[in-house]
């Protein structure tokens, strides 16, 4: 008597995305047919990972709505090997015998690249530092899966590319944050006023993942040194408010209100727009021109909340 | 639903226990004599009345009462589980003058014919493209329709109203009346509330979930003969031996129509006054279907008037400005966040979809819509601007003092956060975001946007010495795109509202009024409430 031996088949809906992050899972279901219709549930197949590493799985079985109909199933979650690059896994169905029939064997190669994982910036708190002077402003870095970055260097460059200064991310994500390590870099300002721009980069190592690098740019002022000081008192009209910690300018030039609605601002003689905000009040804004130390008010009236279907009268 | 559905066939039973359920006057029962009737006597109707109005909102509502003033039977059929349309949302500033007794008491002067004047003004955008026919009839009626919405009800504030308040365009703000949205100013429901309570007290029926979905003609005479509504899937014929009243509110809901008049209001553009109520051009489509001509709509392409607002809230799908919804609104579960509000522009920049600046943020005329409504770059998309997306940092917030997470914000869609500008560019997903936004676009724009905060110049488009960088984590995303507002056009009417064919014929028995009327692109509650009584007035004389 001539035994028939059966022919399966495996195939997949989606596959495995054609990029994976290094490290990353990804779940893929493989479906397993037989021609001659047999019920498949509780076969083995094998699962090969790119490293070599073998798996098995039984067979389920489960409702397919792209089938529209119950069907044999497995679902694995494969994991992206550490090492970049083109990756395989073999999914295999070996010879076997189901409900006393002979199968053949039948394989599947699933495809994925296997990608670094990205990394991305921010740099904050940047001053206009006076001249000739130290400053400091935050990098912060942030891997896209989380990975903890803790330790790793971001490095500061000038305008010419030359590195001026370096700080190593800290131990924890910032408060408020997924996963931002971040680091205070500190720098000096040029000893001429103006915009001057600054690169800022971090290329990860010895992490047991790879990863791409990350960057970002920053500008900033360098003033030149305040000769006058300029007393501005916010006097509120309309308003109960404390005018305390509200932050005024004069241009690049800033300071804080006292309990009394008073800042001091250090500024050099010249012309500077005085501004001022805060959420519950009307935006300040006023030039004065400054030749030696000065006094000024400013009024500071309630925010107006715009009904804008009063104001539209059609 | 199908067109050639058969005429539901109701039994006499079924009619009597209809009509005795809903309140039908002796009216509406009463079989009519004149011509009306015996052409419809072959349809099988479900109900009757002499007026039937599509639309309870505050022109279907004036409708009502002055139908029923006029002795007519009235049924009207709103599409919404509740009454008032727009109105009932709306800030509720009623424009009407002409010499109130109000106006009088106030020692404002004020006349029709200043009224009149003032609305066919040519140097003013608003008045210069309207229908003086039409204008005339409002400035005559003006000051009557006052009265008579205080005769029906309606509480008005009793603020002074002061110079500026002539020509119709009076400050007269009915009382608050509920809670929709606890934002006191919505003033609105004072003016529905008051005059549903009329219209139902003078014997009008209300039939809510009822949707007209097309006008009922009589193939001979053209009359209009009333109009099949659908409710829970059932057809329903009404019957109007006087007329049927088209008070469907404007079409702003319905992208298709509003781009007849401008090809860039694509999907993008939210309503307010959605998600209570949709105008969706229902009335202005089943006339046109019988011919009717469409008029005045250079006044929705004016660049004037309220038809457009930058958002005041944002992060959340609908962010027009005096309409801050709150979580004790008894549909918040439909609008789903409130959106942070009180925006200071120098806190936040304004992207495209793609993440570039496109305009100086502080403006929000109409140079910046046509900003906003320019191409996005997405080549499969040239009409329409796209998302328009708020970005800004954690020091804005603290500036702001908001609270960046729900019910203030729509995570689901309409706002995003991320820990660097980059992840946050690749976090936005919106229904509307039709190209993926990229970290490094998003990236630059924010260090070029930070170059100008440090050299106190924007370089690019002007914002008046920009303020504050966007430097501190958390970074943002919040939905900014601006919402559209009033229709300014509609169906074409004469003096009577009766609605106007493409040859400058009357259409038997059908009349139309509020937002859905074109010719006096006035805002709002003023001409939508005047107009609804001429309709009524004239579908009731011929009843
Ligand atoms: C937020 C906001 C604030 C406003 N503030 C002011 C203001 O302060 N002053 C002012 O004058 N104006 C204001 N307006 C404008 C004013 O509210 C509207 O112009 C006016 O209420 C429109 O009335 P309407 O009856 O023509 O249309 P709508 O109010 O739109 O009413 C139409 C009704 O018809 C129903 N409907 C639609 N299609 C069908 C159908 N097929 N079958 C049955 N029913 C249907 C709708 O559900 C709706 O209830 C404001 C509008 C908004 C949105
Ligand atoms: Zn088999
Ligand atoms: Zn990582």
């Amino acid at each position: 008597m001539v035994v028939t031996r059966h022919t399966p088949s495996l195939r997949t809906h989606a596959g495995l995305p054609a990029e994976m992050e290094a490290g990353a899972t990804a779940s893929v279901e493989v479906r397993l047919t037989c021609a001659d219709g047999c019920d498949l549930r509780g076969a083995v197949i094998e699962l090969t990972t790119p490293q070599g590493e073998h798996g098995t799985c039984e067979v389920g079985w489960v409702e397919d709505p792209r089938e529209g109909a119950q069907g044999a199933n497995a679902r694995f979650v494969v994991t992206a090997p550490a090492s970049t690059g083109e990756a395989e896994w073999t999914v295999r169905f070996p010879t076997q015998s189901v409900s006393g029939v002979p199968h053949e064997e039948h394989a599947l190669v699933l495809e994925s690249t296997v990608v670094p994982h990205a990394t991305s910036m921010a740099i904050w708190d940047v001053p206009s530092p006076l001249q000739g002077t130290e400053f400091a402003v935050r990098v912060g870095v942030k891997c896209a899966t989380c990975c903890v970055l803790a330790g790793q260097v971001v490095q500061v460059l000038d305008e010419a590319g030359v590195v001026v200064g370096e700080g190593r991310l800290g131990a924890a994500p910032l408060a408020g944050t997924d996963a931002l390590y971040e680091t205070l870099v500190a720098l000096r300002a040029p000893e001429r006023p103006g915009m001057g721009s600054r690169r800022v980069i971090c290329v990860p190592g010895d992490l047991a993942l790879p990863h791409h690098g990350s960057s970002g740019t920053f500008t900033f002022r360098s003033l030149p040194p305040p000769e006058h000081t300029v007393t501005v008192r916010i006097v509120p009209e309309g308003t109960e408010a404390s005018m305390a910690d509200i932050e005024v300018r004069l241009g690049d030039y800033r300071a804080h209100t006292d309990l009394n609605g008073v800042a001091r601002v250090g500024v050099p003689r010249g012309s500077h727009e005085l501004s001022a905000w805060r959420v519950d009040i009307e935006p300040i804004s006023s030039r004065l021109d400054v030749s030696g130390d000065a006094a000024v008010e400013v009024v500071a009236v309630p925010r107006r909340v715009v009904d804008e279907d009063a104001e539209r009268w059609g | 639903m199908s067109k050639d559905t058969p005429p539901s066939s109701i039994s006499r039973r079924d009619f009597v226990r209809t009509g005795a359920t809903a309140g039908l006057g002796a009216t509406a029962l009463a079989v009519a004599k004149d011509p009306v009737a015996a052409e419809s006597q072959q349809q099988a109707w479900d109900m009757t009345a002499d007026v039937v109005i599509a639309g309870a909102g505050v022109s279907g509502l004036s409708a009502a009462v002055e139908a029923r003033d006029r002795g007519a039977s009235v049924i009207i059929v709103e599409q919404n589980s509740d009454c008032g349309g727009h109105g009932i949302v709306s800030g509720g500033r009623v424009n009407l003058g002409g010499g109130t007794s109000r106006q009088r008491r106030q020692g404002v002067e004020d006349s029709a014919d200043a009224v009149f004047e003032y609305w066919i003004r040519p140097d003013d955008l608003e008045s210069r493209f309207t229908d003086r026919d039409l204008t005339r009839v409002f400035a005559d009626l003006s000051a009557e329709t006052f009265e008579w919405m205080v005769a029906n009800g309606v509480r008005f504030e009793d603020e002074v109203a002061g110079e500026d308040s002539r020509n119709g365009r009076t400050l007269q703000w009915p009382v608050y009346e509920e809670l929709i949205t606890s934002e006191p100013t919505r003033r609105g429901s004072g003016l529905v509330r008051a005059l549903e309570k009329s219209a139902r007290a003078k014997g009008a029926q209300i039939l809510l979930q009822h949707s007209m979905a097309e006008l009922v003609q009589d193939p001979g005479s053209k009359r209009v003969l009333g109009l099949v509504a659908t409710t829970q899937g059932r057809r329903v014929r009404i019957r109007a031996t006087g007329g049927v009243i088209l008070a469907t509110g404007g079409h702003t809901s319905n992208v298709q129509f509003r781009r007849m008049f401008d090809p860039r209001l694509t999907e993008e553009y939210q309503v307010a006054g959605e998600p209570y109520s949709k105008q969706t051009a229902d009335g202005e489509i089943a006339a046109m279907k019988l011919g009717a001509a469409v008029w005045g709509t250079a006044s929705q392409s004016m660049e004037a008037g309220n038809w457009i607002s930058k958002t005041a809230h944002i992060g959340c799908q609908w962010g027009y400005s005096s309409l801050h919804w709150q979580p004790d609104s008894p549909i918040f579960d439909k609008i789903r966040a409130s959106g942070l509000t009180n925006v200071n522009w120098q806190n936040c920049i304004l992207v495209k979809q793609t993440g570039v600046r496109f305009h100086n943020e502080m403006d929000g005329g109409h140079d910046f819509f046509a900003a906003c409504f320019a191409w996005s770059g997405d080549p499969n998309k040239l009409n329409g601007g796209g998302p328009i997306w708020a970005i800004f940092d954690a020091d804005a917030v603290a500036r702001q003092e908001w609270d960046p997470r729900p019910p203030n914000v729509d995570p689901d869609g309409w706002f995003f956060s991320a820990d660097t500008l980059s992840e946050l560019a690749g976090r936005i997903r919106n229904p509307y975001q039709t190209l993926r936004m990229q970290g490094s676009t998003l990236q630059q724009t924010v260090s070029r946007y930070n170059s100008f905060v440090d050299s106190g110049t924007d370089g690019d488009f002007g914002k008046p010495t920009p303020q504050y960088k966007i430097q501190r984590p958390p970074f943002y995303a919040a939905w900014s795109t601006p919402i559209l507002h009033d229709t300014l056009c509609g169906l074409r009417v004469d003096t009577r509202c009766r609605v106007i064919d493409l040859q400058g014929q009357a259409i038997a028995g059908l009349y139309c009024c509020g937002e859905a009327m074109g010719g006096f692109p006035q805002h709002g509650l003023g001409r939508c409430s005047l107009f609804g009584r001429v309709a009524a007035r004239s579908a009731a004389a011929s009843a």
